[in-house]
């Protein structure tokens, strides 16, 4: 099937992301939007975008039917379910292909065989892949768990076999805990996941969350595009990912990159996708979980090989062939990403909502930035805190460091608190600088984080706001409600419509 | 002209004077700072304040339910630095900060209410939920800082409210 237009079934930055790949290609993308992304940027960036609901995810975003009726309804050929939402739901998969339509990714199946933790690890054993020691029995008694952790050795991990995304995770150090741990753990994995099964896995001691990018053909070609460190996390939710790894050697690298190739052809694995592993401090590495999905940090992957994944996934779905072979792939330079997030990390990392009423983003050599939102945006509660990712390329991981850090420093963003003065200080932390990271650096670092900027108020400012106050008097019209409108300022009033359909 | 801003709790006052050669200078806390706007395109500003140069960016809104004036500047050097300002004016309403009574409950972030768990009037214990508030997928428990009396309750299920909005106020009291 040719494809000539493809409805993307997401939003925000991933979104506006992909739409850019589809007018590149010549094929026409048509957007989904709820009440409150009526302006957002994805939706003015589509060729048509289609209404789905009110703002929250549930009765939107969330809602695969109307995806589909959206995509059938402007003559697609093709949805591609950006990460997050409906991206990795094994029915949205199968009810696309039974619309006739292709879905942009891997199989229902796949996507299935991956979503169960514990039916992914059982897999994977069978595939030889090392998988976390660990313990998992269906209906498996307390005594049971108490039984496995000591074998295992604590601490241990208590997961929800139906979850992810660092969800219900607990971690139990003494067998004490344990049994408390497994009732909470039951009890929230019942209400996140309506799955209330648990298992256990051996918590890996300073460990480092390093992911491999792997990319199936439908006939059967895989190949792995290397690794992500992304240990800098807070929370279970990653802030800062890199490549190459510190602490990953060529030897290394050729091992995991064979095991998570071993670990796609295990589920017949079409597309992008991603598989993620802990490693030891002694290099041992377990496979963690697979993300049938592109990902969030797909772009310093893209920065080092110099492959477009959005582009090729397209290119995939359409039935193409991999237009290269393992030995044909080379890594080069260092890419490290940061998530900008809508969150005070002044305020406990607590999310911030309000007016983009100025973005200014970076631009030079070897920056890149993927947003979400621009001047005239808004970002709401409604969804994720992810606004955008600034990403830096250098020859060598202190020469992306340094970009990271001015692009950083450039990038303006009024209207609403955003992490990025946290990002800053995290980079220059000399335990960030020497790569000497793991998944417990920013606990350990940065508990109690305060703003580096002066709490005195600069002169400078004080007389900036005035300035532009003055100014917007000067040029005055005002509004019925007696709020200067002027050129400097425009107060976040706008009614602007939204287009339904077409252009 | 004077303009009026609070930041951080405290206000800081600032007396703008055209002058004849079309600069401008500026009165604040006693000092005076002669000002030349070189540009100012779209929100930047490029200022001469005091010989030196300053590049900021600044931008306005109100806010959808408190109603605040806020302003926005960046100044953007080697260390960018943002700050948000409440513009103080006779009428306005201040976003409730420290000096809010031991009783009220403001909201911590923005965020939808999800559930609310009393009703005015009712006793309730320090430590006791009054209601959800969810954002961004994350939910926040909502609880008594002290105990006595429910007095009001200033939101229901579904309302969006944010940061610094009273939620909720409690007088403070023994319980029979």
């Amino acid at each position: 099937m040719t494809i000539t237009r493809i409805l993307i079934a997401n939003r925000g930055e991933i979104a506006v992301r992909l739409i850019r790949a589809c007018h590149e290609l010549g094929i026409e993308a048509v957007a989904v939007y709820s009440d409150a992304d009526a302006n957002a940027l994805h939706t003015r960036l589509a060729d048509e975008a289609i209404h789905i609901g009110p703002s929250t995810p549930g009765e939107s975003y969330l809602r695969g039917e109307k995806h589909i009726a959206a995509a059938r309804g402007t003559g697609c050929q093709a949805i591609h379910p950006g990460f997050g939402f409906l991206s990795e739901a094994p029915d949205f998969a199968r009810a696309v292909r039974d619309a006739g339509l292709i879905f942009i990714g891997p199989s229902a199946e796949a996507i299935q065989a991956m979503g169960i933790k514990t039916e992914a690890r059982a897999l994977m054993q069978a595939a030889g892949v090392p998988v976390v020691p660990g313990f998992q029995a269906a209906d498996a008694a307390d005594e049971d768990f108490l039984h496995a952790a000591r074998e295992i050795g604590y601490p241990v991990m208590v997961k929800a076999a139906g979850g992810g995304g660092g969800k219900g995770i607990r971690i139990v150090y003494d067998a004490d805990s344990l049994l408390d741990a497994l009732a909470g753990a039951r009890r929230e994995a019942q209400s996140a996941f309506g799955d209330s099964e648990i298992f256990l896995e051996k918590y890996i001691e300073n460990g480092r969350h390093i992911e491999i990018q792997v990319l199936a053909d439908q006939y059967g070609n895989t190949v792995h595009l290397y690794e992500r460190e992304c240990s800098i996390q807070r929370r279970h939710q990653k802030i800062i990912e890199e490549t190459p790894s510190t602490i990953v050697t060529p030897d290394l690298r050729d091992r995991m990159g064979q095991a998570a190739v071993d670990a796609a052809r295990a589920v017949d694995y079409v597309n992008a996708g991603t598989v993620e592993f802990i490693v030891a401090p002694d290099r041992t590495f377990y496979f963690l979980e697979m993300n049938t999905r592109l990902q969030v940090e797909h772009p310093i992957t893209e920065l080092v090989t110099g492959i477009d994944l959005a582009i090729l996934q397209i290119r995939i779905a359409a039935g193409e062939r991999l237009p290269f072979a393992q030995a044909d792939l080379a890594q080069q330079g260092h890419a490290i990403e940061c998530r900008v997030y809508a969150e005070d990390p002044a305020n406990h990392f607590l999310p911030a909502t309000g007016p983009v009423l100025r973005t200014v983003e970076p631009a030079g050599p070897g920056i890149r930035v993927d947003a979400g939102v621009v001047t005239g945006d808004q970002v709401t509660i409604h969804y994720d805190p992810m606004i955008a990712k600034v990403i830096a390329f250098g020859a060598t991981r202190a020469d992306a460091i340094r970009k990271m850090d001015w692009a950083l420093a450039q990038y303006v963003i009024l209207g609403l608190t955003t992490n990025l003065q946290f990002l800053r200080d995290v980079l220059k932390h000399p335990t960030f600088t020497s790569g000497n990271i793991d998944t417990q650096f920013i606990d350990r670092h940065f508990a109690d984080w305060a703003e580096p900027c002066p709490d005195d108020l600069p002169v400078e400012a004080l007389i900036a706001a005035a300035i532009a106050e003055f100014q917007s008097l000067g040029s005055l019209t005002s509004g019925g409600d007696g709020t200067p409108k002027g050129d400097a300022y425009s107060p976040w009033s706008r009614a602007d419509s939204f287009r339904i359909g077409g252009r | 002209m004077e303009f009026r801003y609070r930041h951080h709790d405290a206000d800081h006052a600032i007396r703008l004077e055209h002058q004849p050669d079309g600069s401008l200078r500026a009165y604040v806390a006693g000092q005076e700072h002669s000002i030349q706007v070189l540009s100012s395109p779209e929100g930047q500003l490029n200022l001469l304040i005091d010989g030196q140069r300053v590049h900021a960016y600044a931008a306005a809104t109100r806010t959808p339910q408190m109603h605040l004036d806020l302003r926005y500047v960046a100044l953007v050097d080697r260390e960018t630095c943002f700050f948000e300002l409440e513009k103080v004016t006779g009428s306005g309403r201040q976003r409730s900060g420290k000096q809010a009574a031991s009783g009220a409950l403001t909201a911590q972030m923005p965020g939808q209410v999800m559930e609310v768990a009393v009703e005015e009037g009712i006793t309730v214990n320090e430590g006791d939920l009054i209601l959800l508030l969810e954002a961004m997928k994350m939910e926040i428990r909502v609880t008594a800082p002290l105990s006595g009396t429910l007095e009001r309750l200033n939101v229901s299920v579904g309302d969006q409210v944010e940061r610094g909005q009273m939620l909720a106020e409690i007088k403070p009291g023994g319980i029979d």
